[in-house]
């Protein structure tokens, strides 16, 4: 996974980028962490360059809800396409996150 | 008052150089030179430094002999001498599969670099150069004494690993269904089944079952847990151990989804999930019944090659305790064939440069009507081996289910 992420104002923006798999779950943690400490009201994962993503990357999304919950900030994923896009229709990801 | 002090003696082992390690004090070391002075210097240096196993040989022949009586842990050899010389020892023992690791340090002279090339081509691990430093010596000596230790520990972890892993690989595929079961239920029937299972890592996340309850109809179940490896695999024996326990008659696929789903909300962490396809077969009615949580685009294909996908969307189990998920029902008449896998067979290698995606797995399906299932499993699979550069990097589960008309299956089998 390529990370690269913005604190504008109240939004945290991380624009994951190449592929989100069971390697990336210690950067994921420290990115949960990052953004906590952010305390922002609202989180945006920008998913347009991400071009893949496993089982293990999808339950990391998961694991950001959870955060989101805990900490009190809305989680966006954002422009998910091909593949990821599938995969998040497949697994209903829209009735636990915001998609757009 | 008077305090009797016990007599002390001390033992060579005690009076060791505090350098040594118990692994290394008791090293057997082969020191072969020709020069009775150098072989006697050397021989009473590591004696000195508390090496205690040390023994000699005056040629590469004899030496030969002294190695096949007793392997040592560390060989010194000069290299120019008389019968056997040093290169041809090395090259001799390194042409043993039981000797390759033992480390030879080569003496040479000083200057002497064209030598020094071919003793190492021969096969020896370090020089020592002649005339000899007796600290140096003894410093090389105990650096690849060390090294060989820590490489016998390393290879005997590695050995333990693979056994405690080849262990468990036989206790998962023991929670897989048994060919004598598939065989017993492909008569019971008229079924022809075909399947594939391979870990990614030895141990996987990918679990199947087809079970006949003795109702009149055959269940069967694909899950795939996320992540995979050691941890994956542990939540495959949880689902076995539930669906053996709390699960032993036939329950609708969406029913059987629900009860999966409340087990994996209270069991699995946060982070892991399992996706599932479940389907019940009844052959009378000519029907498959089925419900899908996040599972792969499963395929159904009709005799006349006509394939479609099922609708297989879901949220996956383990997530949330308020999922809910639908029935599905279909026509399952003779000659048709269901295709049942987890997502490495269109996830590899990783998209988009996948070999295989949902739509051209269904064209290529259209083009194996009519064969039996474990040829049509042994295809796609091929398939998927042969043109790709890159092995699974998840877990891969492959199953065709194609009903029979009765009077077929003898033809199948």
């Amino acid at each position: 996974m390529r990370l690269s992420t913005e604190h504008t104002g109240s939004t945290f923006t991380a624009h994951l980028a190449e592929r989100l798999s069971f390697a990336d779950h210690p950067a994921f943690r420290t990115l949960i962490e990052d953004i906590a400490r952010a305390k922002p009201s609202s989180c945006v994962f920008e998913l347009s360059e991400l071009q893949s993503i496993d089982s293990a990357g999808l339950g990391m999304f998961l694991i950001a809800l959870d955060g989101a919950k805990k900490g009190g900030w809305s989680l966006t994923l954002r422009n998910a396409q091909g593949h990821v896009k599938s995969l998040l229709q497949l697994g209903r990801f829209d009735k636990l996150l915001q998609l757009e | 008052m008077h305090l009797a002090l016990p007599n002390l003696k001390l033992s060579s082992r005690e009076l060791r150089d505090p350098g040594l390690s118990p692994a290394t004090d008791d090293a057997r070391i082969l020191v072969v030179d020709d020069s009775p002075t150098m072989l006697t210097v050397i021989v009473s240096t590591l004696r000195r430094h508390g090496f205690v196993n040390v023994v000699s040989a005056t040629d590469g022949q004899e030496a030969m002999e002294a190695i096949l009586a007793r392997a040592p842990d560390l060989i010194i050899t000069d290299l120019l001498m008389p019968t056997v010389d040093g290169f041809e020892l090395c090259r001799w023992i390194r042409s043993h599969e039981s000797y390759r690791d033992i480390p030879i340090l080569a003496e040479t002279g000083l200057g002497k670099s064209e030598g020094s090339v071919d003793a190492f081509a021969s096969g020896a691990t370090d020089l020592i150069m002649k005339p000899i430093n007796t600290l140096e010596l003894i410093a090389r000596v105990k650096v690849h004494l060390e090294r060989r230790r820590l490489l016998d520990n390393l290879l005997e972890f590695r050995r333990h690993m693979e056994m405690e892993l080849a262990s468990a690989r036989s206790m998962q595929h023991s929670i897989l269904p048994s060919s004598e079961a598939i065989e017993q239920i492909e008569r019971d029937y008229a079924l022809d089944i075909g399947q594939y299972y391979k870990a990614s890592q030895g141990l996987g996340g990918d679990i199947w079952n087809v079970i006949d309850f003795g109702t009149g109809v055959v269940a069967f179940f694909a899950a795939d847990f996320s992540g995979h490896g050691v941890s994956a695999a542990l939540n495959t024996f949880r689902l076995h151990t539930f669906l053996d326990r709390d699960m032993n008659t036939a329950v609708e696929p969406d029913e059987f989804l629900r009860r999966v789903n409340v087990f994996l909300c209270n069991t699995l962490p946060l982070g892991q999930f399992a996706t599932i396809f479940c389907g019940l077969i009844d052959v009378e009615a000519g029907e498959l019944r089925f419900a899908s949580a996040a599972a792969p685009p499963m395929l159904l294909c009709h005799a006349d090659g006509q394939c479609k996908t099922l609708e297989c969307s879901g949220l996956p189990l383990g997530v949330s305790l308020d999922a809910d998920f639908e029935a599905h029902k279909c026509a399952f008449p003779v000659d048709s064939q269901l295709l049942l896998y987890s997502d490495a067979l269109i996830e590899t290698p990783d998209p988009p440069e996948s070999i295989y995606t949902p739509d051209s797995l269904r064209q290529t399906l259209q083009g194996y009507a009519g064969l039996p299932a474990a040829e049509v499993v042994s295809r796609i699979v091929t398939g998927l081996y042969e043109r790709s550069d890159e092995k699974p990097e998840d877990d891969l589960t492959v199953v065709v289910i194609r009903r029979l008309a009765r009077q077929q299956r003898g033809d199948a089998a």
